[in-house]
Formats: structure tokens, C-alpha cells, sequence
């Protein structure tokens, strides 16, 4: 039952990263040429304004939505002598204490980042686009999304290595992508 | 008092070597304040002064620049309409009549109780820039027609109307990514204010420059938050509120001697400042409409956003006359006749 | 709470929590907010943290990340790395010295399209560690040459750990990457000199000559397409045409179309190098993010200003600061990952450095040069990981050689680059 949840919430993280991170680099990308095309070629802004979509709402909605699954893969860079060195039963318990100050560390972030987004949406918060403003709020309530979906892979993985040093056996080694 | 003021500028820009620290100076020296200073962006960054200042990571922010707070002052802009003859000294005091003013603009508000007061912060206008110019890397243009399409760069929404209604290409970017624009040509030119270009090493790209016309003054304020004013003693408020008004203007006085300094070492540079009234006349005419359109879409733009565009430019008009500058031939016509 | 005994908790925060392998990103985070909670209180740091998550990566420069990487994921999932190997195969003739210098080249040429140094080692040590092996090297010394070469991916540019310096101290990163140019030929032809010096006999007999191989021609014309691409990058950034932002927006796309014109990839590539590069971003983002808050407790305590006072004596001899902070990035360099190292250290010597009237450019280079080499350097070295990784191999033999790669580039790419700044000034300065 919890082991579905986890994986549906994969597919989600994936569903996220992929297609919509994915299309949001995609649309970085065409800008960028449309832009370069269209000021060289055509004399004319094809896309005004395409400094500040990239800058305020493409940009950050890719590094938002592709974190959660960044975190799912390991793809963290982190120091890893000591955790390779000790013994099983006691790197699993350090691995314990370094999850769960990482989970308070983020449950406070994740706190503050809603207030933030919160606050943002209130005061009607905008960005520069062209000669106007457009609402930035709905980009600032990623972020929270994002490290929500952290928090319970932190969850997850802390389960884990208690289940796993409760039984004794050796824990399951962390998955490391290199890129 | 102890007070934590943060300016998200370097030292070298005027708004912080030439008003925030003889500002922090004179307070530290005539009142029992004092002040830990930071600098460049430490604790706050450009565009998020106000975050701070509501947040409480600071007490003051000086400058807090209004112009990159994307729509948070939507009637602040009204200083960066186009005018003809104006320096930073004319509309520093224009500025300051302007926060000062008792004319209500809309529900029965000033446009201090309009623009500042919702903030929960209490704030003074530090010295506004010298006029916005426009100026041009190895182009010269000869005509309207030479503008068709010219990428220039924009560093607010009302440069971006102005370009727009020039026929020119607006690109917005922060002026610190104007320079590697400017030399591979990713732009052809930029509306800044001469004394500015030192901060970003601009005096080496930009040869061409019409002067004479402003496409506005960039204001921007000291800001101190509610809860930082509350803690000063009345006294310290009045000698605040004098000193502030004070270093406005000696701050004016010093951005226009820069101005001066650094057009003279571009000139001796080989960069060339070219009066309005010397230029092609079909370029002349371009500016003049750009100028005038550029105040018509401000005040629509704004009356449509719900602000109260149209009685703001009335009252900015009337200040900026009042010191001596004047407005594009048919503005005034234009705010006579309203909407 | 006394001054001293706050720093001296942040500092053990961050060592202990680093030690014990929690993430990165998350110990400067950690690190951070406790610095700034036990200097100023909670409400000032409930300010902080909202604001400068979103706007630390709404920021355009950054944004120049993804695309770079995105070119290069094009590339790989293209089989344009296989193909280079072939042609660099066939042009060395299958003899032992002039493979391992065409395996450098490729690496070079690799590098002048991807900007990080694991990948790269990963796909080098796939396709050139075997090979490597059957021409007589040692299987230590194969993957180490793997994750040498794999390695000039950081230092020729475009390289993401010179995008992350130019963001955090405004200078141009055009300038950047043409002043990265020559130090980083410069290291190639070391390590090139380094091979015929280090190299290590294996027991592995001389091979026959390989078959021809069918794809040949198909090889050519990627490695030609390869060289056209760098040309549009490179020529459009120094011709002044684009900036470097445009010039990995349009060097993706045209890999992109190329490589779907070749039909060397489909959607389904499309689709997993752009989510790939995206979640790369993702991870490098979060540590400039951590970075971020850990510097705004370094601004609170002052102690940037300390070290500046403390440097005093130091600002008239620019050679012995700068001397100095080389080893200490080096030794940085040697444990924590690369963008961290800039992201930590930068702000903190950047007061100094200004005092002193060093050039950033110049500066800039010589950091990211030397953070480069520390992807070949023990404990934490990433192409050598990947290498070890790509082949399943012990990470510590692959250390030995590398390590010895990396020191030599350090004394003389670095010494060079001290003693004569126009190796990485010169080409700038004729930019304009
Ligand atoms: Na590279
Ligand atoms: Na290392």
C-alpha cells in the first residue's frame, strides 16, 4: 500500500521532471534561437520580453520541477568516506541522524516557502514582461510544491534505514547517478 | 539605536558612497543611532529591498530601487516619463515636493499614503538620477528609419514602452549584463543616465549619445521599516526626516558633477554627445512622439492596472514645470484633455 | 552567545554534517541557518529564506546551464562520442602511444561541447578503457588516462564551474570561456607529454588489427558534424555575434536537428536528455541556493571583512595571496564537489581580491582551472568515480595515475598561467 503510494508518487516526480521540466529547457532553448533568428534575420523582437519569461518563470520552473526527481536519483552530490568506511550497523545509524536533520532542515524551508508564495499570492505579486507586469506568484508556489515532494522521499528513505536497522540487515546502498 | 542598514549597490554607485553613507554618517553624528552598514547585496539584493525590509532581515534599505521592484510602485515610474531640460537637481526637488504633496490622487489618498504607507515602511526619495539618455555602440543613426529594429536595451517597462514607440527593438536586462550585450552586439545601445555607465564600464562600448532629452530620472528611496521607525525617539525622527531631505539634495548636487566628469573623460575618449536639437529632424520627430505616446500609454497602462495613472502625471507635470523643466510638445495637451 | 563560540558551532555544524555524508547543498543550508539564527535571531532569518530560494535561481546567467548541458546529452545519446573514438581509432593506427593521445584529443574536442568532467570520463572509460587495454596500457592506467581526458571537459570551456564564477561576480562569461582557451590546450598538451612519462605496461598481448568497421563513413561525417558545431559555438561567441547564453541555446538546437536530420535520435532521446539536463541543473541550482543562505550568514558575521583585515599585509604582494588561495582551492577542490567550491569560497576572498587589484578575469580562470583538476584527485574526484564507475573498477587504483596527471598540471599549467597572465588574458582583450 505505502510501497504504491511511493511509486506512484515516482511517476509523478517523473511525469514532473520530464515533461514538464523537460519542455520548460525545450522552450528556453526555442526562445533563445527564435530571439537570435528573429533579431538577426527579421530585425524585429519575434518574442518580447523573452529575457524576463526565461529569467522569472521558464528557469525556475525547470530547476523547481526537476529537483524532486534529481533528489529521488541521487544525484546530490555528497562526501562519501566516512558512510564507505564504517561498519554497517553504524553507518546506518549515522545515515539515520544525517537524514533527519535533513528532513528539519527542510521541513523549515518548505514552512517559510509557503508562507513566501503565500504572501506573494496576497499582495498580487508581478514581474516585468515587455512594457507590463504579469503575476509571478503562480511560479513562487512551486517551490513549495517541490520541497514538499522532498519531504516525503526523506521520509521514505529514513523509514528505510530504520526498517533496515531494526532487521539487522545490511542497508540498501544509496542509488548514485553520475552525470 | 542600533540599526541595520543594507544597501544591495556597491560603495562606487552614487546611491550608496554619495547618499547612504553621508546619510548614515550625519545620523550617527547628530543623534545617539547607530548603524551597522552592508554593502553590495550582502543581505539584500537588487529588487528585494522591500522583501527585506517586510521580513525584518534589515532595518533600512538605501536605495530601495523602486524601479526594479517589478509593479510593487506602479505610480513611482511616473519620475522616468520623458521631459526636456531637467537634471538631477530639478527633479530631486520635484521628487521631493511629489512625497511631500497634499493632492489627493485617488480615495481620498496622497501619493505618499498611496505608494508608501501600505508597505509598512516609512520612506524619503534619495536623489533622483540625472536623465535617462540614450546613447548607441558604433551607430550613429541618421534618421527615424535607422532605429527600425535597432535592439536596444531597456531597463524598466516604461523604457520598454518608449523603445516601442520609437520603433526600436526593446531588450530588457539588468544594466550589469549591458556590457557583454553592448560589445558582441547583442544590442546596439542602451537608455541609462551618462554618470551611471562608470558602475558598468560602459564609457569603453557606447560612442553615440542624444542628450537633451530626458527619457526620465530613475527615483529611488530611503526606506526604513515600520517597526525600525517605531524604536526612534521623536527627536531622532525630526533630525531623521531634515537630514534625509538634506543629503537628497547635496546628493543631487554630486550625481550631476559626475555626470559632468564622466561625459568629459568619454569625450576625451572619442564618444560623441549630440544635442537633440542638432540631430535629423525626422529623428527629432520620432523622439518627440515617442515621448508623448510613451506618457499616454504610462497613464492608460496604469489606469487600466486600477492606480490613478492620470492624476499622478498631472501632479508630476506641474512639479517638474514648477522647477523649471518642461514636457514634450502635446503632453500637455494630452493630460489637459484626460481619457 | 559569544561571537567566537557561534562561529566555532557553524563550523563544526558544517564539518560534522559534511563528514557524515549528508548532501551538500543540505550542510550549507544547515549550516546557514544555524550560523544566522545564533547571530541575529529567528526573525531576521524567516526574511531570508523565502526570497532568496526563488530569486537565487530566477537568474538569467544561470539559466545558461541546462543548455550547454543539453548539448552535450544530444551528443552522447547521438553515438557522436563512439564515432569520434572510431575515427580517432583509425587515425592512431592501433598503436599504443598515439591512441592514448588521440583518446586525450577526443576528450579535448569532448570537452569543447560538454562542460562537466564526469560524463564524459564515464563514456570515455565505456569506450576507450578496453581499447586502451588491448594496445598494452595497464587496465589502472587505461581508465585513469579515461578519467584524465574525461576530466578537460571542466577546464576546456564551455565549462559550467566558469558559468557559476561568472553569475557570482559579474564578469562577462564570453570572456570567461575565450580566457579559458588557452590553459586549457595548455593542460592537454601536459597531460599528453604526461602519458609518454607515466605510462604503465599491462599484460594484455598486442592486438591484430580490427576489422574495418561498416560505420566509418557514418563516423566521419558525425565527427565533421562535431567540428561544424564547435564552429558555430566558438565563432559565434568570439566573433561577437551571440552571447554565450544564444550560443548554447543555438549550439543545442543545431545538435538537436543534426542529429535527428542523421537519425541518430528520436523523441524518446529528446525526451530523456532534456529531463537529464534538467535534473543536473536541479542539483547544481540547490547548491547555489545553499550557498546563498550560507552567505548570508558569512555577511552577518562579518567574517569576510575579518579575513580582508587579516590579508592586509598580504594586498601588496598580490603573487603570495595568490599562491596561497591556489593551494586552498586545491585542497578544496579535493573534497567537496566542484560548484561548491566556487560557490563557497569565491565570496569570500572576492573583498580580498578586489584590495588587491587582482583581475577577475584572470582569476576566474586560474580558480576554475584548478577546482578542474580536483575531479582527478582523491577523496572526492568525480571522473575518476565515473570512470571507476563505467567499468566497475577499484576508484583508488584509478587515483593513483590520475592523481599524478593532476599534480603535474597543477605546478605547470598553473605556474604558466602565474607567470605569464596573457595566456589567459590575451585572447579576451582581442574580444571587443
Ligand atoms: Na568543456
Ligand atoms: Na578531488
Amino acid at each position: 500500500m505505502l510501497r504504491q503510494f511511493y511509486q506512484a508518487l515516482g511517476k509523478l516526480e517523473w511525469g514532473l521532471a520530464s515533461i514538464g521540466a523537460g519542455l520548460c529547457l525545450f522552450a528556453i532553448m526555442m526562445i533563445t534561437v527564435i530571439s537570435v533568428f528573429g533579431r538577426y534575420v527579421l530585425l524585429t523582437d519575434l518574442i518580447p520580453g523573452s529575457f524576463n519569461i526565461i529569467e522569472r518563470m521558464l528557469f525556475p520552473m525547470m530547476v523547481f520541477w526537476a529537483l524532486p526527481l534529481a533528489h529521488r536519483d541521487g544525484v546530490f552530490p555528497r562526501l562519501e568516506i566516512l558512510p564507505n568506511i564504517l561498519p554497517k550497523r553504524l553507518g546506518n545509524a549515522v545515515a539515520i541522524l544525517a537524514l533527519t536533520v535533513e528532513l528539519a532542515i527542510f521541513v523549515y524551508l518548505t514552512w517559510r516557502l509557503s508562507l513566501f508564495s503565500l504572501a506573494g499570492f496576497e499582495s498580487g505579486r508581478t514581474m516585468q514582461l515587455g512594457s507590463g507586469y504579469f503575476p509571478v506568484w503562480p511560479f513562487m508556489m512551486m517551490v513549495p510544491v517541490a520541497f514538499g515532494l522532498m519531504l516525503i522521499e526523506m521520509v521514505w528513505q529514513i523509514g528505510g534505514h530504520i526498517r533496515y536497522f531494526a532487521s539487522r540487515r545490511p542497508a540498501e546502498i544509496t542509488r548514485q547517478e553520475m552525470f | 539605536q542600533s540599526l541595520t542598514v543594507s544597501a544591495s549597490l556597491p560603495q562606487v554607485h552614487f546611491w550608496v558612497g554619495k547618499f547612504m553613507d553621508p546619510f548614515v554618517d550625519a545620523i550617527e553624528e547628530r543623534t545617539d543611532i547607530t548603524a551597522t552598514r552592508f554593502y553590495a547585496g550582502e543581505l539584500t539584493s537588487v529588487g528585494r529591498e522591500l522583501d527585506a525590509l517586510q521580513g525584518g532581515v534589515v532595518d533600512v534599505a538605501v536605495p530601495l530601487l523602486a524601479p526594479y521592484h517589478e509593479g510593487a510602485f506602479p505610480l513611482s515610474d511616473v519620475t522616468q516619463l520623458p521631459t526636456i531640460g531637467t537634471t538631477s537637481v530639478t527633479q530631486t526637488k520635484a521628487f521631493l515636493e511629489l512625497m511631500a504633496s497634499d493632492v489627493e490622487l485617488a480615495d481620498g489618498k496622497t501619493f505618499y499614503e498611496y505608494e508608501i504607507a501600505p508597505k509598512n515602511i516609512h520612506a524619503w526619495p534619495v536623489a533622483t538620477t540625472a536623465a535617462y539618455a540614450i546613447s548607441f555602440a558604433d551607430v550613429e543613426p541618421d534618421g527615424a528609419d535607422a532605429l527600425k529594429g535597432l535592439p536596444l536595451r531597456a531597463g524598466s517597462a516604461l523604457h520598454t514602452i518608449f523603445l516601442d514607440e520609437l520603433g526600436a527593438t526593446p531588450v530588457t536586462m539588468p544594466s550589469s549584463q549591458s556590457y557583454e550585450a553592448l560589445s558582441r552586439g547583442t544590442i546596439n545601445g542602451t537608455i541609462l543616465s551618462v554618470g551611471d555607465w562608470k558602475s558598468y564600464s560602459l564609457q569603453d562600448v557606447l560612442t553615440y549619445t542624444i542628450t537633451g532629452v530626458a527619457v526620465g530620472h530613475w527615483g529611488s528611496y530611503l526606506a526604513i521599516s515600520d517597526e525600525g521607525w517605531s524604536k526612534l525617539s521623536d527627536e531622532q525622527k525630526a533630525t531623521w526626516e531634515e537630514t534625509a531631505h538634506e543629503i537628497a539634495l547635496q546628493n543631487a548636487e554630486a550625481i550631476e558633477a559626475q555626470e559632468g566628469e564622466v561625459r568629459s573623460a568619454a569625450e576625451a575618449d572619442g564618444s560623441s554627445f549630440v544635442d537633440i536639437a542638432d540631430i535629423a529632424p525626422s529623428l527629432q520627430d520620432a523622439i518627440n512622439a515617442a515621448s508623448v505616446n510613451t506618457w499616454k500609454r504610462w497613464v492608460e497602462q496604469t489606469e487600466a492596472d486600477g492606480h490613478p495613472g492620470l492624476a499622478t502625471a498631472r501632479l508630476w507635470a506641474d512639479l517638474t514645470k514648477a522647477q523649471g523643466g518642461e514636457l514634450p510638445e502635446g503632453v500637455q495637451a494630452f493630460l489637459d484633455e484626460g481619457m | 552567545m559569544p561571537e567566537a563560540i557561534s562561529l566555532s558551532i557553524v563550523i563544526g555544524w558544517f564539518l560534522f554534517f559534511l563528514l557524515i555524508g549528508q548532501h551538500v547543498a543540505t550542510v550549507l543550508f544547515g549550516a546557514g541557518i544555524v550560523g544566522v539564527l545564533l547571530w541575529v535571531g529567528p526573525p531576521v532569518l524567516n526574511g531570508i529564506v523565502g526570497q532568496d530560494v526563488f530569486f537565487t535561481v530566477s537568474n538569467y546567467s544561470l539559466s545558461i546551464i541546462p543548455l550547454y548541458l543539453l548539448m552535450a546529452q544530444l551528443l552522447m545519446r547521438g553515438g557522436l562520442v563512439l564515432d569520434l573514438f572510431r575515427v580517432g581509432h583509425r587515425l592512431a593506427g592501433y598503436r599504443r602511444f598515439p591512441l592514448g593521445v588521440a583518446t586525450l584529443i577526443i576528450g579535448g574536442l569532448l570537452g569543447a561541447v560538454s562542460g562537466s568532467g564526469a560524463a564524459s570520463a564515464a563514456s570515455l572509460a565505456t569506450l576507450a578503457g578496453p581499447e586502451l587495454e588491448r594496445v598494452g596500457y595497464s587496465r589502472r592506467f587505461s581508465l585513469g588516462l579515461a578519467a584524465v581526458a574525461g576530466s578537460l571537459s571542466a577546464v576546456i570551456p564551455p565549462s559550467l564551474i566558469v558559468i557559476i564564477y561568472g553569475s557570482i561576480t559579474s564578469v562577462p562569461i564570453g570572456k570567461l570561456f575565450i580566457g579559458l582557451l588557452g590553459p586549457g590546450v595548455l593542460c592537454m598538451i601536459v597531460y599528453i607529454v604526461c602519458l609518454a612519462i607515466f605510462a604503465e605496461d599491462g599484460d594484455m598481448p598486442e592486438p591484430e588489427k580490427a576489422a574495418a568497421d561498416e560505420d566509418e563513413r557514418g563516423a566521419v561525417a558525425a565527427s565533421v558534424f562535431l567540428i561544424g558545431l564547435l564552429v558555430v559555438v566558438f565563432g559565434g561567441i568570439y566573433g561577437g555575434i551571440i552571447t554565450v547564453g544564444e550560443a548554447g541555446a543555438i549550439g543545442a538546437f543545431t545538435a538537436m536537428v543534426g542529429l535527428f536530420a542523421m537519425r541518430r535520435i528520436g523523441l524518446r532521446e529528446l525526451a530523456h536528455s532534456l529531463a537529464d539536463s534538467a535534473k543536473i541543473s536541479a542539483m547544481l541550482l540547490l547548491l547555489v541556493i545553499g550557498a546563498q543562505i550560507f552567505a548570508r550568514f558569512l555577511a552577518f558575521s562579518r567574517v569576510p571583512r575579518e579575513l580582508l583585515a587579516l590579508a592586509e599585509p598580504f594586498i601588496d604582494q598580490p603573487g603570495l595571496l595568490i599562491a596561497a588561495l591556489m593551494v586552498v582551492l586545491f585542497l578544496a577542490g579535493m573534497i567537496l564537489e566542484s560548484a561548491a567550491v566556487i560557490l563557497l569560497i569565491v565570496p569570500i576572498v572576492l573583498p580580498i581580491l578586489e584590495a588587491a587589484g587582482v583581475d577577475l578575469l584572470w582569476f576566474g580562470v586560474l580558480a576554475s582551472l584548478m577546482i578542474a583538476l580536483g575531479l582527478l584527485t582523491p577523496p572526492v574526484g568525480l571522473s575518476a568515480y565515473a570512470a571507476a564507475a563505467a567499468q566497475g573498477y577499484s576508484v583508488a587504483e584509478i587515483f593513483r595515475p590520475a592523481t599524478k596527471f593532476a599534480l603535474v598540471a597543477a605546478i605547470v599549467v598553473v605556474g604558466a598561467t602565474i607567470l605569464f597572465p596573457g595566456i589567459v588574458t590575451f585572447l579576451p582583450s582581442h574580444l571587443d
